[in-house]
């Protein structure tokens, strides 16, 4: 199996705020299910239908799985907006 | 003490509300915490002193718990956290359930062991959530813990003791202890007399006049009888009527009482009648114990089996089993028996996590197909009754002494062979067909489809915490908003009056006083 572009475009990745926020915004579209998706550092899951408690927990594993990190519990229950998603992948996947 | 009992309206309510404004007008603010403690510890009392010391005992356990989570990190943490929800549950296990234990035991193995009857508690299942949620907060590094006093306050403010709504310290400390405590007295006097006075309303108006129709049904049932058609949707309808208004007109005199000591909590329902799917329905029903599933139950459980699932590379449908599906039927059976030690209440558990994953699955499967065709006016009302009918459905489950009382009443809802005999038992004309029961059904179901709801009529107040997130959700067709007029008082005066009269009916207690 080939990898997806997602996978190509992560091992070249450099991990500046804008592209981890286009790369995190397609993972989004993917585990959504949704196509073209404007997501700004404030958009909460009030903003979108489909992100509830449950498609949440497949962004976080999504993201995980595709920057190699892991989240705590805690740091997961603490993510409200788009906005604290980027800034943790920083800090974490840096 | 009952809230919607005459010696608390004229006598424990006045009397707190002046000390603690008197103690702030003195500038005593050490004294308020042990004074509203101490006047909470009495409310309780009032009920069974004995347990005064069990609430008391596990307040400072878990304040110890809590001091012992924030000097430790790593293992030791996890360990003490571990430690302190087994304590918590261990002690709601033996009040709560260890009879029901014996005697399912000894129904299943002839044995004949003999436990005396233990009384339940009043409030523990909700101080034990409660107090669980502060311990994982605590080990997230999300609060810590600030003086036993305050913790204290946390715990006991009698407005949300009883029956919630579970509230969490980190959204308690700055509205008792910010620079802001006392101010706005009169208006939050006030606001929270016309929230109180909707409460009271709702519960010895609305739901002991549903119980009156409902409850003859069910003895019926449990005396073993045959339940016809009518009778057996009278009593899904009117039992439904009656816990909405009876639970949610607690959560109502909850939030208005701890407005008047210029406290905001957060809301507990929002119109969940009104809503048109049950995952709709549970986000507005008993809002912050869907809150607690989702923060200290679903996602410690669903993330690790995602991962797992993940590196197993299951499709969507594997994945929807293993992550959706299972996870929330099993949440769901829990969250039934935490309701009381039943099995009524295990198969109410059980029909919600059912019915979430069919919602959920249905959602999944048809979601590109509804992006294209948005459900139209005609969709959207079969959405809204058939939530409406398989709420109702559990509610009977939930209300039954039994799970065969239940079967009797489902099988009374599905007698459809009544249908033939029903000219002859329907009304010749209209004046016939508003008999007392239909009557008050429409009225309810009306006040329920096109009213707003409690913070919609308070809007302009800032009723609840987090109003933000509510002010647009489920808008009434009728709308109409409480503001500092004449006609308003005379309103608030009539609509308290009521309550208040309606007290000498008889005081019932409310229905989630027993979980």
């Amino acid at each position: 199996m080939c990898p997806s572009p997602l996978f190509l475009r992560a091992n070249l990745r450099t991990m500046d705020k804008a592209s981890v926020t286009q790369e995190l915004t397609e993972i989004f579209e993917d585990v959504m299910d949704l196509d073209e998706v404007t997501l700004e550092d404030g958009t909460t899951a009030n903003d979108i239908e489909e992100w509830d408690s449950l498609s949440h927990v497949r962004l976080i594993i999504a993201i995980e799985r595709h920057y190699g990190i892991k989240f705590s519990n805690a740091e997961i229950e603490s993510l409200k907006q788009f906005g604290d998603i980027v800034a943790l992948v920083l800090t974490k996947a840096a | 003490m009952l809230f919607n009992s005459l010696e608390f309206v004229f006598l424990f309510l006045p009397f707190t509300l002046a000390g603690y404004y008197l103690l702030i007008r003195a500038g005593l603010r050490d004294w308020i915490f042990l004074f509203l403690v101490s006047a909470s510890l009495v409310f309780y009392a009032v009920w069974n002193p004995p347990y005064v010391l069990l609430l008391i005992a596990s307040m400072l356990a878990n304040y110890a718990v809590g001091l012992g989570l924030e000097r430790l990190r790593g293992r030791g943490q996890a360990s003490l956290m571990a430690l302190g929800i087994v304590l918590n549950v261990a002690v709601l296990f033996y009040f709560k359930y260890a009879n029901f234990f014996v005697d399912n035991l000894n129904a299943v193995s002839g044995a004949n062991y003999t436990l005396e009857r233990i009384l339940l508690p009043l409030a523990i299942s909700f101080y034990t959530l409660q107090q669980i949620a502060f311990l994982v907060d605590v080990a997230r590094g999300e609060v810590r813990p600030t003086g036993v006093w305050r913790y204290a306050t946390f715990v006991i403010f009698f407005p949300q003791l009883i029956a919630g709504p579970i509230v969490h310290y980190k959204e308690m400390m700055p509205q008792f202890f910010g620079r802001r405590l006392g101010r706005f007295a009169t208006a939050n006097l006030t606001v929270g007399l016309a929230i109180f006075a909707i409460g009271l309303f709702k519960k010895t108006v609305i739901a002991d006049s549903a119980a009156a129709f409902a409850t003859p049904v069910y003895d019926m049932a449990a005396g073993g009888e045959t339940i016809g058609l009518l009778a057996a949707w009278r009593a899904a309808i009117c039992y439904t009527i009656q816990l909405y208004f009876d639970f949610s007109g607690y959560s109502d005199m909850a939030l208005g009482l701890a407005r008047m000591f210029g406290i905001k909590l957060p809301p507990n329902f929002h119109s969940p009648l009104r809503a048109a799917s049950i995952i709709e329905y549970w986000r507005r029903w008993h809002i912050t114990l869907q809150q607690f599933i989702v923060a200290y139950m679903h996602q410690p459980l669903v993330v690790p089996l995602t991962r797992f699932g993940a590196e197993r590379g299951y499709g969507k449908w594997q994945m929807f089993a293993l992550t959706t599906a299972a996870p929330t039927i099993m949440l769901f059976l829990v969250i039934g028996f935490w309701h009381g030690a039943a099995w009524t209440f295990v198969v109410f558990g059980g029909m919600h996590g059912i019915y979430l994953s069919v919602n959920e699955f249905w959602r999944t499967y048809r979601r590109k197909r509804r992006k294209k065709n948005k459900p139209g006016p005609r969709d959207m009302v079969f959405y809204h009754l058939l939530t409406l009918v398989c709420v109702a459905a559990a509610n009977v489950v939930f209300r039954a002494e039994g799970v065969d009382d239940a079967i009797r009443i489902w099988a009374g809802m599905m007698r459809f062979s009544d249908l033939a005999a029903l000219p002859s038992v329907l009304p010749a004309n209209a004046a016939e067909a508003l008999t007392e029961p239909m009557l008050f059904i429409l009225v309810a179901v009306s006040l329920i489809a096109f009213f707003p709801n409690t913070q919609q009529i308070m809007g302009r107040y800032h009723p609840i915490l987090g109003w933000a997130k509510w002010r647009a959700v489920a808008l009434p067709t009728i709308a109409f908003r409480w503001r500092p007029s004449l006609p308003w008082a005379v309103i608030t005066g009539v609509v308290l009056f009521l309550g208040v009269a309606f007290i000498s009916r008889g005081q019932t207690e409310f229905i989630y006083f027993n979980f």
